[in-house]
């Protein structure tokens, strides 16, 4: 097995280990909002993971080692304060009064979102001709397909056919989009493997 | 498009990636360009041909007659 693989197996491994911790965490006296945490990182580190074993060997590669190394670090910092956040957003928040303070708090974690959006935006501006159309056909693609998405949804929502609270729908707009960039991403690399 | 970059690139003895550090691209983008997977901007070819001190038509053929 290559160091890739055996990297992705820890990965699956490490994101199942949070979704039993997740379904787990009642006994373990861990609150709903950590718990929803756990399993979100959980979750979506297992797709990560899957999305990383499907993608060829060269796909890997698609990076200089100094872009890639800048690219993680930026992208590695906020997203792990994201996380931090995520995990005590709502006593934080139960803490503070002020309309201007509870605004902050509330704003905090689509900072850090913002600063990973930079990341990504660096990395691909600094990549390589073919890298960038890839990465922003893939990025087009998500853009549409999510669009599509939550517009359907709120078709059906207008129709009374489901009812998905405002809040939860527009928390899963950026994490949904991530997703189909992923999987278009998989799909537009292969094309020049 | 066809090329004769792997040729040049071996005969060079660099590996992929040390082309792809010469030309300042990802190795994926070296491998997709010697497979003819992937066409390059006219920036890039200048650049290719002018690593190997050759002109751009001397790399990079159409394909067919």
């Amino acid at each position: 097995m290559t160091a890739a693989r055996r990297a992705v197996v820890f990965a699956v491994g490490l994101s199942a280990g949070l979704l039993v911790l997740a379904a787990l965490g009642g006994g373990l006296g861990l609150g709903s909002q950590a718990r929803g945490v756990l399993a979100g990182m959980g979750g979506g580190g297992l797709l990560v993971g899957l999305l990383l074993w499907f993608t060829p060997g060269d796909c890997r590669d698609s990076a200089p080692p100094a872009l890639s190394r800048r690219y993680y670090r930026e992208f590695g910092a906020p997203m792990a304060g994201y996380f931090a956040v995520a995990f005590g957003w709502h006593r934080l928040l139960d803490m503070v009064q002020s309309t201007w303070l509870r605004a902050a708090v509330a704003l905090l974690p689509a900072l850090l979102v913002g600063l990973v959006v930079r990341a990504i935006a660096r990395y691909v501006r600094d990549s390589d001709e073919m890298q960038r159309r890839i990465e922003l056909e893939s990025i087009g693609i998500a853009a549409g397909l999510t669009a599509t998405a939550f517009m359907a949804g709120g078709f059906l929502q207008s129709a009374h056919l489901i009812a998905v609270p405002g809040n939860v729908a527009m928390l899963w707009v950026f994490p949904s989009l991530c997703l189909c960039y992923g999987v278009a991403k998989l799909l537009i690399a292969r094309r020049y493997v | 498009m066809n090329n004769r970059l792997r040729e040049l690139r071996e005969g060079r003895g660099w590996s992929q990636g040390e082309l792809a550090e010469r030309l300042e691209v990802s190795r994926q983008t070296v491998n997709a360009l010697e497979t003819g997977r992937y066409d390059p901007s006219l920036p890039l070819a200048f650049r290719i041909a002018r690593l190997f001190r050759l002109r751009i038509e001397d790399v990079f053929f159409p394909d067919g007659p």
